[in-house]
């Protein structure tokens, strides 16, 4: 504990030392953080926004003609039991057809004098919930066609949400992909950084060696140093990140419309930026452990 | 304590520097090597402090042979070891307490044994009064003093001291020799290496051993302690003695 204590101070004695390095270091990190961060951000708020897009939506379960009363009120059990439906409603075909004429328009008399039974009778299922129960509602009810006797088709609006979905998870791929990036560049930074430093040094830890130092009590300040500076790196990076995201939101309505007001924007979670603080001072360890490693085998 | 057999090494750029070269330092026993530049002290130094390795021969120092030492063992033996530079080699920015208390923390020693240590090693060399000044402001008599204080303070059994007169004054390489043979009226074996004749005159040693083409060219006996010290200790080294009889 008191050795560890010396190191910090060691570390930090080394810190003040290079203001100008150290600055750039954290600054160059910061921004690849702030990168990083915002893929995630905008992921999230994507993901926030197009969430409740599927609460409400409809799907039209057409039965087959003639259907049995008795498959009937099984198929409309079946729907009522499938998670995320919220209301499942019985449209017989005269009522089928006043919907078309509606909306249909001045052009409903084109269908005026079809016969009631040429529409097939139907279950109109309200979906409610998140945006994946809506789209694993719709899955389900689409395999219940040509299954279960009696449905005759299934008319949803699955592809369109399963779009959705897709960009939403292509965003956070890229985001990830572009964090082993970032992180790559963070090591490789702290690690040019710690390098410089380790071989300023040298006359130093040659003299420490003779004294019986061991690597680790030699190369524990740098090691700490680095992931003080990943550390540090990504809390900046937090913060710069929620100006943004202030800044941002405070004119969200005025860049994206009604739709997204601030009020329906998030920034990370908490656990989030744990996570962000905790990979930052790690890349930084990372970086350190292997510029001190090469330096001192050289 | 330190015995070496046989010992050569050679380097590419300088060619052989020390051939077939034996050496026994008793417990408590001041030698000095004294030669020109080049002659091989300075290796001869390293190679006891494990810092180099021979190209042939065998080096036990502190009863351990350094050949058979793993890599990760050698920073405990060198914890045995003080040593002191022509250049002092003291921490850049750093205070005098600072400097001397290094060997303690890589020791592991921390709080109040490591306060009361520096203090008893400061007061000892004469540096008790301004422990907070950095070493950059002391002349070059106090920094070896601060590198002296820093050699002992950890109770190391050998005292390894390359060319430490070499930056000084007549005062000060005279402050720096008393301090030396104190630290081997406590017990302490030393080995200084110098080729100033002010050190090799100045009659504390036991021994000069001269190096010149790889191998001592003269041995010359200045106590008899050493003998009676090597008897007592060491009974073994019969070799060397005869040699020096």
């Amino acid at each position: 504990m008191f050795t560890f204590g010396y190191h910090v101070k060691r570390a930090l004695s080394g810190v003040r030392g290079r203001p100008l390095s150290q600055a750039l270091t954290l600054g160059s990190v910061a921004l690849a953080f702030v990168l990083l961060g915002s893929v995630f951000l905008i992921a999230q708020n994507l993901n926030r926004l197009t969430n409740h897009w599927g609460s409400g939506a409809t799907v039209a379960v057409d039965l087959v003609e003639r259907v049995a009363p008795a498959d009937a009120a099984r198929i409309k059990q079946a729907l009522k039991e499938t998670p995320g439906v919220k209301r499942v409603a019985w449209v017989s075909p005269g009522q089928a057809k006043k919907r078309l004429m509606r909306s249909l328009g001045p052009d409903a008399k084109v269908v005026a004098g079809v016969e009631e039974s040429f529409l097939p009778a139907s279950f109109e299922v309200t979906l409610g919930g998140d945006r994946t129960t809506v789209l694993k509602a719709q899955q389900r009810m689409t395999r219940m066609a040509g299954v279960v006797p009696g449905i005759e088709s299934v008319r949803t609006v699955e592809t369109w949400f399963h779009r959705l979905g897709q960009l939403v998870a292509g965003i956070r791929m890229a985001g990830v992909a572009l964090g082993l990036l970032v992180l790559l560049a963070c090591a490789y930074i702290i690690m040019a950084t710690i390098r410089l430093r380790f071989v300023d040094r040298r006359d130093e830890q040659r003299v420490m060696r003779l004294m019986g130092a061991t690597e680790r009590f030699i190369r524990t300040p740098f090691l700490l140093e680095g992931a003080g500076q990943g550390l540090v790196g990504a809390a900046m990076a937090i913060s710069m990140l929620y100006g943004l995201f202030l800044l941002v939101g405070s004119r969200a309505e005025s860049i994206f419309g009604s739709s997204v007001t601030a009020s329906r924007l998030g920034f990370l979670p908490a656990s989030h930026l744990g996570y962000g603080l905790a990979i930052g001072a790690f890349c930084g360890l990372v970086g350190a452990f292997i510029a001190t490693r090469t330096a001192a085998h050289d | 304590m330190i015995r070496l057999y046989g010992v050569s090494k050679g380097y590419r750029s300088r060619g052989s520097v020390l051939q077939d070269l034996d050496l026994h330092v008793a417990r408590g026993e001041y030698v000095i090597l004294c030669g020109a530049s080049g002659a091989g002290k300075t290796t001869l130094l390293r190679i006891i402090t494990a810092a180099e390795r021979p190209d042939a021969g065998q080096v036990m120092v502190a009863g351990r042979n350094l050949a058979k030492l793993k890599r990760s063992a050698i920073p405990y033996l060198r914890r045995n070891i003080g040593v002191i530079f022509q250049d002092f080699k003291l921490l850049r920015g750093s205070t005098i307490i600072e400097n001397v208390a290094l060997p303690l923390r890589i020791c592991g020693i921390h709080g109040r044994k490591l306060r009361d240590r520096v203090d008893e090693v400061l007061e000892l060399v004469g540096l008790s009064d301004e422990p907070l000044a950095r070493c950059e402001e002391l002349s070059g008599g106090e920094q070896q003093r601060v590198a002296l204080a820093r050699a002992l303070v950890s109770d190391p059994v050998i005292l390894l001291a390359d060319e430490p007169t070499g930056n000084l004054d007549p005062e000060s390489t005279a402050q720096v020799l008393r301090l030396l043979e104190l630290a081997r009226e406590s017990g302490l074996t030393v080995v200084l290496a110098t080729h100033d004749p002010q050190v090799i005159s100045a009659g504390q040693a036991d021994r000069v051993l001269e190096l010149a083409k790889g191998g001592f060219v003269r041995r010359e006996v200045r106590s008899g302690v050493w003998i009676k010290r090597s008897l007592d200790v060491d009974s073994d080294g019969a070799p060397e003695l005869s040699l020096i009889l």
